[in-house]
């Protein structure tokens, strides 16, 4: 794995230096379990899976058989106590600093480069409501300073390696061009804190990048981060699901991460809005998990996604890693190139639709 | 679809490990590892800024210590063994 680097003063994120440590700490660990502590538990799972001989179809015999393996009891254990204490941890530290953040971002609403735009009259669907996403206090949403929780929290969850987006900046860089080579408008669908959004913006200087999200925490917060990068991008809060831009207002259509995170009928209006607003010729890049097989015979990366699943505050993944999402691009896009780029970690992959 | 759930799962109070209290004992070692992580990060901070005469703390820490000095330590390290690990001899 990449080294990542461990802060020995307070980073831009913590209150003070303990705190800065303490989630330096969790880094550290989570390292280790998505490292070595992983890879045992994988050797585990396939030695079990050898023992036993007859493939297994059903996740929840793979779940009797392999929960009970110590290695994998335990870093199930470690994986879940991690994102609890991170998340408090940032989340306590975050609200020490909560009046300068605020202030800092009320300020910043005021200014350019770019803007924010929300919506009051905007009210959370329900299957936004329904759990704390990946246990997040508050989820995305329900804390006016979950855009910087969600940042510095965020950080662990990639092991070290995105404090400043680089993760986002990474698939950003492997996005296609329209055959035409023309981009001059950019939507970033879901944008969250806009790492991606301000990424296109350093990709394309010229062209006019809009980042979209739900949630009014995050692309307010959005806003305060690009502004402090001097970035000249527009934020505004409405659903990817109803977008309130004209047909054939972009070039480009960026989803990162966002489909495994809603059910499937929300997923067929954003796959259906995002051909709307797409010119002809343009593309509509998807970066998600990839499907998988859902009675296909089954290994630890089946295990693994049930588990984070129930234990991770995941409750629309599982729908989605087991269902036909290539299929849903095929039905709405004339082209649909199913795996244009794969991730290192082999976890996210790119789908492009061209219209 | 919802998620595939076993009877035993419980989101929010997971049970990874044969028993509740080896869940507790895991949450607890996390916690201190971290806590001594967060002692010894501040420590080492703490050693690269304080001088005395101009020696850094980090060497006046591997200089000999006086041998009185080292008797106290021996009695202090005596005391917080038995603190800890005391309570064997009472079961
Ligand atoms: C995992 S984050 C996305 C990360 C982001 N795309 C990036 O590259 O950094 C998921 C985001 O989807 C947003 N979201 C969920 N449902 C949405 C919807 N219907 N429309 C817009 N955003 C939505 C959430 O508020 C959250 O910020």
């Amino acid at each position: 794995m990449t080294t990542s680097s461990s802060p020995a003063t307070k980073s831009a994120y913590a209150a003070c230096h303990d705190d800065a440590a303490y989630v330096d700490f969790m880094v550290g660990l989570r390292r280790l379990a998505l490292g070595e502590i992983k890879n045992a538990a994988v050797a585990a799972s396939e030695a079990e899976l050898a023992r036993r001989g007859e493939p297994i179809r059903d996740v929840l015999d793979l779940r009797r058989l392999l929960d009970p393996v110590p290695v994998i009891a335990l870093r199930n254990r470690v994986v879940r106590s991690v994102q609890e204490k991170t998340w408090r941890r940032v989340a306590d530290t975050v609200h020490g600093r909560a009046s300068e953040l605020l202030a800092e971002i009320a300020e910043a609403e005021r200014r350019g480069p770019g803007s924010v735009h929300c919506d009051p009259q905007l009210t959370y669907p329900e299957y936004y409501t329904v759990e704390d996403i990946h246990l997040q206090p508050g989820s995305y949403y329900g804390d006016p300073l979950a855009g910087a929780i969600t940042e510095y929290g965020g950080n662990v969850f990639y092991a070290g390696l995105n404090l400043d987006g680089q993760v986002k900046q990474a698939s950003v860089g492997h996005v296609p061009l329209p055959a035409d080579g023309v981009v001059t408008r950019v939507l970033d669908l879901a944008c969250s804190i806009g790492q991606s959004t301000t990424a296109f913006k350093q990709r394309f200087p010229d062209a006019r990048v809009t980042g979209i999200d739900i949630a009014a925490p995050m692309v307010r917060y959005a806003h305060r981060r690009a502004i402090k990068l001097g970035v000249d991008v527009e934020f505004r809060q409405e659903s990817a699901a109803a977008l309130s831009f004209p047909d054939a207002a972009f070039d480009l259509v960026y989803c990162n991460i966002l489909f495994h995170e809603v059910p499937r009928d929300v997923a067929e209006r954003v796959v259906t809005e995002a051909h709307r607003v797409l010119r002809p010729g343009g593309v509509f890049v998807v970066v998600d998990f990839a499907n998988r097989p859902a009675h296909g015979p089954m290994d630890w990366g089946d295990y693994h996604r049930n588990v984070d699943c129930i234990y991770n505050g995941e409750p629309f993944a599982s729908a989605f890693v087991y269902s036909d999402f290539t299929t849903l691009l095929e039905s709405v896009f004339p082209v649909v190139d199913p795996d244009h780029h794969l991730d290192p970690g082999g976890i996210r992959l790119m789908r492009v639709c061209t219209r | 679809m919802t998620t595939p759930m076993l009877p035993t799962d419980d989101p929010r109070h997971p049970a990874f490990l044969d028993s509740p209290v080896q869940d507790a004992l895991v949450n607890i070692c996390i916690e201190l590892a971290a806590e001594l992580w967060v002692t010894r990060s501040r420590l080492r901070r703490l050693e690269q800024l304080v001088r005395v005469d101009g020696v850094a703390a980090t060497e006046l820490i591997e200089s000999e210590e006086d041998p009185s000095e080292q008797s106290k330590r021996a009695e202090e390290r005596d005391l917080f063994a038995r603190r800890i690990f005391g309570g064997i001899a009472a079961l």
